[in-house]
This record gives structure tokens, C-alpha cells and sequence, in this order.
């Protein structure tokens, strides 16, 4: 199961993590994976090309771990383009369930 | 920029699934009893496949090569030849 965490301060997201697989079939037929790795993947690259926005990132794939923490807080370019990823996920969560996908907004 | 793997959040192929892993039940062969010990008629001495040991005196062999004695008395394991090994059963004198 991919577990997405992201926090917010003020209504703006300050982090962003993943851990673990999908599970949902094998490597190369995952297609609860593919659409998670793309819109999530692709939502952090835009975040670099389209926004000034300054981030730290590590990432790991044999445990599905991505770690990203902006300097000080999301722009709102970059809280839209995170929405978007949310909005996208929670609909694969809604159509496939819990066991592959879960969203975790936490506000502090 | 992170590369755009589709499958980042898929175990790696061969990962958590493996062709291997089988094994067939324990048999338990080998010796049940040592040299040097005491055993009856009817106990069962040494499980085998094909005969590692051979039946000596007053020892016999079962239908899966098992040895049993087929008198009381004290259990030798000795050699026979250059590389046989036998398996032979010694009444005890009254």
C-alpha cells in the first residue's frame, strides 16, 4: 500500500512524503503504481519547472520512500499543482480502494 | 528533476516472490541407535536410503533399507572391507 503523507501550516502544504508499494499486481502490470508514480512524480517535477519554489528531496525506490520538504512553504502555484495531485489520487483511492492507496492531509 | 520511473511505486520485479523455497518433508533417517547400546529384537537401529550400512549379525533389512536388530543384545557399528560399514547385534553372555 503507497501511503501519501502531506502537511500544511496556514493552508499551504510545507511537506510531501511516500512510502511503500502499491502492491496491486506485479512489477510492470502495477497500474495503481503507474498512475500513482506519474502524477506524483510528475507534480514534483512541475513544482521545479514551474514555480520558484526552493525544496529539499530524497527519494528511494525499493521502499517507495519520497521526502520533500519546501524551505519555507508552497507557493500558491505550487499549492494548486499539489491539489491537482491530491484530487487525482483521491479518485484512483476511491476507485481501487484503500488497500493500495491511502491520502494523509495533516494541518499543524 | 526526478526521473519519471511509471513503476517507482512497484516492488522490483522478483522482489517479495521467489521460484524457490520448497523443500520435501524431513525424513529423520539416519541412526536411532548408537554403538554401543543396548537394543531388543524388533528395534529399529539405523533409517536409510539404500545402504549406507549394512546388515551384520543378527541385524536385518526392511523394505526402505531400514536396519532393525532381530535379537536382544549391545549394537556394533564396525567396518567390512575398505569401505563398507556393518551394522551387527552381539547377545549379551548370561
Amino acid at each position: 500500500m503507497i501511503k501519501v503523507d502531506l502537511i500544511k501550516r496556514d493552508d499551504q502544504y510545507i511537506s510531501l512524503s511516500t512510502s511503500g508499494h502499491a502492491g496491486y499486481d506485479e512489477h510492470g502490470k502495477d497500474i495503481v503504481c503507474a498512475a500513482a508514480s506519474i502524477l506524483i512524480i510528475n507534480t514534483i517535477n512541475s513544482i521545479e519547472r514551474f514555480t520558484g519554489d526552493e525544496f529539499s528531496i530524497t527519494q528511494e525506490q525499493e521502499s517507495g520512500t519520497i521526502d520533500l520538504k519546501f524551505k519555507s512553504s508552497s507557493s500558491e502555484r505550487s499549492k494548486l499543482l499539489i491539489d491537482s495531485m491530491v484530487f487525482g489520487l483521491s479518485e484512483i483511492q476511491k476507485k481501487y480502494d484503500d488497500k493500495y492507496l491511502i491520502i494523509n492531509i495533516q494541518e499543524v | 528533476m526526478l526521473n519519471l520511473d511509471l513503476q517507482f511505486f512497484s516492488h522490483k520485479k522478483g522482489m517479495g516472490s521467489t521460484k524457490n523455497g520448497r523443500d520435501s518433508e524431513s525424513k529423520r533417517l539416519g541412526a536411532k541407535r548408537a554403538d554401543g547400546q543396548a537394543v531388543k529384537a524388533g528395534n529399529i537401529i539405523y533409517r536409510q536410503r539404500g545402504t549406507k550400512i549394512h546388515p551384520g549379525v543378527n541385524v536385518m533389512r526392511g523394505g526402505d533399507d531400514t536396519l532393525f536388530a532381530t535379537s536382544d543384545g549391545i549394537l556394533r557399528y564396525e567396518r567390512k572391507g575398505r569401505d563398507k560399514k556393518v551394522a551387527s547385534v552381539y547377545p549379551v553372555a548370561e
